[in-house]
């Protein structure tokens, strides 16, 4: 970690995103600051190297890291930080500080990009306090629709959520299944595409893993 | 449930204090309750039947109360005799508590032994200690639903594995109930439970050791440190070396 401590010190993103992941805190800037494209590597680096980490955890075989899901998160994080405090650009340019991501959703990709994503739902509450008018607040609620595995805590409208392909990954389907348990989410947890996993996944000893669960 | 024969009317019975061992007779009657007021023990709850057992027809310096608010009737007066005193209840258990006498080591010769015997019983709570085979935690750990896990601790003894935590997993293995002071096998009870405590003192005085017994008889110990959360990452940091 002493390599990773040194690079930090200079590198304003990989700071932030370091301190994010480790600790669950953000830091705020008072300005946007530019990223360079070596900085931005270093992020891809640290977030390939907590993926893989983390990635001990996953059921099944994990899928590959996607350092370009990932970074396009982790630039998502560090903007909204950034947008907390200060702000100089207009309403309508929102959607260009905050763009949607250029690629296909794949397993990998969605997996890499939660390492960062998990915590927007979060952020979104905190905007939300200060400012419940907030433009961000519909950006960051559009591209959640879409990245729906990181904003299961907060997902209520699960009417047309694509599935489908991620649940072709075994690892992300459990995943998938297990964060629907963790947060309660009994909504999705009916959902046609979980029901049967999420019972599965309960077992005979529904009742004293999710007592209050509903299945209709 | 045995009908109120007595019309509603509500007795009490009072003694003097010194009428207390006498009450052991009546403890294992159900929901009596007593009161402690001015030397006497006022005691309620008593059925007709047990109004007229000989247990309490024998109670020495016996007094059998109607109560008829705010006043009391000795039995067969017409005229009360004393207002109602206020009384606050407690179960007559609590009054009379019951020792269970120290088990006697010295009893025994010293070459003699305290041995542990088994029967078949229904009796005991869910398990909650499981010895499984690490190639079977391992299968069952790529896949499992992360809830499954979350209750459970583990450590390794040579090629098992020890899960300790409830609900278990749904692997093959063998599983242990904890009845309080040792893990038996589930399905079996101690021959005589009320033993537990002198046998753990017996084989594991200090607390840091879990006592499991076979089914015939014979034990061995766990530390009880040493236990770490179940994960698939701890669980592969543990071979990461092997």
């Amino acid at each position: 970690m002493t390599n990773q401590t040194l690079l930090i010190d200079d590198n304003a993103f990989l700071h932030m995103v370091y301190y994010l992941l480790e600790t669950g805190n953000v830091i705020l800037h008072q300005k946007m600051l530019d990223v360079t494209e070596g900085e931005s590597q270093q992020v891809v680096d640290y977030l390939q190297e907590f993926y893989e980490r983390e990635a001990q955890d996953y059921p099944h075989s994990s899928p590959k890291f996607d350092g370009k899901a990932a970074l396009w998160a982790a630039t998502m994080v560090y903007r909204t930080s950034q947008l907390y405090l200060f702000r100089d650009q207009k309403h309508e340019d929102i959607p260009t500080v905050l763009p949607e991501y250029e690629g296909e959703l794949t397993p990998g990709a969605v997996l890499s990009a939660d390492l960062c994503l998990r915590f927007v739902p979060s952020m979104m509450m905190h905007l939300k306090a200060m400012n419940s008018e907030d433009p961000i607040l519909g950006v960051l609620e559009n591209h959640m629709k879409s990245w729906h595995y990181s904003n299961i805590p907060r997902l209520n409208d699960i009417d047309g959520l694509e599935m489908k392909t991620w649940f072709l990954s075994d690892c992300l389907k459990q995943l998938y299944i297990d964060r629907i348990i963790e947060h309660k989410n009994e909504r999705l947890a009916n959902h046609s595409a979980c029901k049967a996993l999420v019972l599965s996944s309960l077992g005979i000893h529904q009742k004293s893993y999710w007592p209050t669960l509903m299945i209709n | 449930m045995e009908r109120d024969a007595s019309n509603g009317v509500e007795h009490l019975i009072a003694v003097p204090d010194s009428s207390l061992n006498e009450l052991y007779e009546l403890r294992h009657w159900p929901s009596l309750q007593f009161s402690q007021e001015a030397g006497r023990l006022w005691i309620k709850g008593l059925t007709l039947d047990q109004l007229h057992a000989i247990e309490v027809k024998t109670l020495t310096g016996l007094k059998v109360y109607e109560v008829n608010d705010p006043f009391l009737h000795e039995r067969g007066h017409i005229l009360p005799d004393i207002p109602k005193p206020r009384l606050k209840w407690r179960a007559l258990e609590s009054l009379l508590p019951v020792e269970r006498p120290e088990y006697n080591f010295n009893y025994f010769g010293v070459e003699e032994e305290l041995s542990i015997r088994l029967q078949r019983s229904t009796a005991g709570a869910p398990g909650s200690a499981h010895v499984v085979l690490l190639d079977h935690l391992e299968a069952y750990l790529s896949e499992a639903a992360a809830i499954r896990l979350k209750p459970l601790i583990w450590s390794i003894m040579g090629s098992k594995a020890l899960l300790m935590g409830t609900p278990l997993l749904p692997i093959p293995g063998d599983v242990y109930w904890h009845n309080g002071a040792l893990f038996l096998p589930e399905g079996y009870d101690l021959e005589l439970p009320i033993l537990r405590d002198e046998i753990r003192k017996k084989i594991a005085p200090d607390g840091n050791k879990h006592v499991f017994i076979h089914t015939d008889g014979r034990y061995w110990l766990a530390s009880a440190s040493g236990f770490t959360a179940l994960s698939r990452s701890s669980f592969k940091r543990s071979f990461v070396n092997t």
